[in-house]
């Protein structure tokens, strides 16, 4: 008994003496900001956080006019006539199913053919971050409807923006705890998928890069490491020849 | 001498006493203005928060921020991007955006995953000797600190989504200083989750964050675009093997370090940029 009243004695007078050495030691860990009051001051003026940063970049942009967006499409396929949207929207879902298992497997390889290399490395890098952090992605959705609310074409590019309204349950968890959607709660939600294209690539015979084909040699897409088609080593995933997925962004969650 | 000894000691102490109570003043100064700094940022109305921006674009130096106004024409813009595509026909302009987007990804990953081994492969050196560089060099630094005190495998928090928003190029400057240099402005959109303080059982708290910034990427004057380079380089251009993930800086089979990308176009600076009409 009188062991224990002593252990106990002895944890009460560390504990005491470790927070009197936090109070002594509280300023000096506050005037190491001291050197970095112009950088937070500068961060926090260039930065909107919270429900601000959501309801400023963070949501998807306004739709374009539909006029102009009508008038960009059938500039479109005036120059190329095997442009063919219905096709271009089937192959955006195809893609989303794709990314979709690589966030399920945590194996991006599986949504290389489908993206553009820095979308794809900058993908690769997160799952790999958030596998690290106990990151885990539910997502059972399916895509509802589709739509085309921004399309813009200069002499360097073409650029179509695909909203996919899609329906189902998503939520991402790290540990037992849900940080992003609420677990088993049905929504609906928006996806802006993003694809770009030189403005002197044509669609291929074959389908191209969405349908799952080399948009040079027709063979059934397969890249090496270095993202060139196994076949005939073009390089297909820049943009160059064909479209590519060039960005992803969800409506917040 | 015993008592003229005694009063040296008593001075000392009381010296000591006097510099430690200056200290937690100044302590205290800095929570307050941090304080009145993140309730003006985070909490307060539009007006204000505005008058705050604008504020900061005057008072802070050209060379750490830019004012959201300070754009060149795209007309300009335009004429320039014709004229470096006329001098490197395999320039493209959809693929050089693709690998900005990388640089956005290595900062992201430098900054809130305290991992630089991307960044520092597509940077110049000179982007090192910069406010931002310093900046990363100083929580890399940290990192290590606090791993040694942790013992802990991941540092800062979780990260769920890094994207970008609305890139545009600002400015393309061919030639001058020896170097190409094109100006992109972007806005970076980072989702993550971090412990919150004092929370137990711990729990995770949402941050979201959307930071508007310029980046300069060059390459030497007159280089042309290698067509089978625009992507990062994904197996060892001397024994073939593949690296294991973007991270790493040297063939994990025969150790060679590894090449050049992006097509020569390196970050050389980043600046934030203050919108003082608010967004």
């Amino acid at each position: 008994m009188s062991t224990q009243a002593a252990t106990q004695a002895s944890q009460q007078r560390m504990s005491c003496a470790s927070g009197l050495w936090l109070m002594f030691k509280l300023p000096f860990m506050f005037l190491r900001a001291l050197p970095w009051l112009g950088e937070i001051v500068r961060r926090e003026a260039a930065t909107t956080t919270g429900e601000r940063a959501q309801a400023s970049y963070g949501q998807l942009t306004t739709a374009a006019d539909p006029a102009a967006v009508t008038a960009v499409l059938a500039t479109i396929r005036s120059r190329d006539a095997g442009f063919d949207l219905d096709a271009t929207t089937r192959g955006i879902v195809r893609a989303r199913w794709a990314v979709h298992q690589a966030r399920q497997s945590d194996d991006a390889s599986v949504a290389r053919l489908v993206m553009s290399g820095g979308l794809w490395s900058v993908f690769a890098m997160l799952l790999a971050k958030g596998a690290a952090s106990g990151v885990r992605r539910e997502d059972k959705s399916a895509v509802v409807a589709a739509k085309v609310v921004a399309a813009t074409r200069d002499q360097l590019a073409e650029q179509l923006r695909i909203r996919l309204a899609c329906q189902g349950e998503r939520c991402e968890r790290i540990g037992q705890q849900a940080v992003r959607g609420e677990p088993g709660e049905q929504a609906t939600w928006d996806e802006d998928w993003i694809i770009r294209r030189s403005a002197a690539a044509t669609t291929p015979a074959n389908g191209g890069v969405l349908s799952g084909r080399c948009p040079r040699c027709g063979a059934a897409l397969d890249i090496d490491a270095g993202g060139a088609c196994t076949y005939c080593q073009a390089l297909v995933l820049t943009g160059g020849q064909d479209w590519i997925v060039w960005s992803i962004e969800e409506a917040p969650w | 001498m015993v008592i003229h000894v005694l009063h040296i000691i008593r001075d000392v102490i009381g010296y000591a006493f006097l510099g430690y109570l200056a200290i937690w003043i100044l302590a205290i100064a800095i929570m307050a203005f941090l304080g009145v700094v993140l309730v003006i940022s985070r909490g307060s109305p539009d007006a204000v928060r505005n008058v705050f921006r604008q504020v900061v674009a005057a008072r802070a130096s050209k060379e750490l921020i830019h004012v959201a106004d300070q754009a060149e024409s795209s007309a300009g813009v335009g004429g320039a991007l014709r004229q470096l595509r006329t001098a490197d026909p395999a320039f493209d302009i959809t693929a050089f955006l693709d690998s900005a987007r990388v640089a956005v990804g290595a900062y992201a990953m430098a900054q809130f995953g305290r991992d630089d081994r991307l960044l520092r492969r597509i940077t110049t050196p000179g982007f090192w000797g910069t406010h931002n560089g310093k900046m990363i060099i100083q929580l890399m630094a940290d990192r290590r600190r606090s791993s040694r005190r942790t013992d802990t495998s991941t540092y800062g928090p979780a990260m769920l989504d890094v994207s970008w928003r609305q890139p545009v190029v600002q400015d393309v400057a061919l030639g001058q200083q020896g170097v190409d240099r094109i100006t992109v402005r972007l806005a970076s959109v980072f989702v993550g989750a971090a412990p919150a303080a004092g929370a137990n059982p711990p729990a995770l708290r949402r941050m979201d964050a959307a930071t508007q910034l310029d980046w300069d990427f060059v390459r030497p004057a007159g280089r042309r675009t290698d067509p089978g380079a625009v992507l990062l380089p994904r197996t060892c251009a001397r024994c073939g093997g593949p690296y294991r993930s973007e991270f790493d800086d040297a063939c994990p089979y025969c150790h060679a370090p590894r090449a050049d990308s992006q097509a020569g176009w390196r970050l050389d600076r980043n600046y934030l940029v203050v919108d003082s009409g608010g967004r």
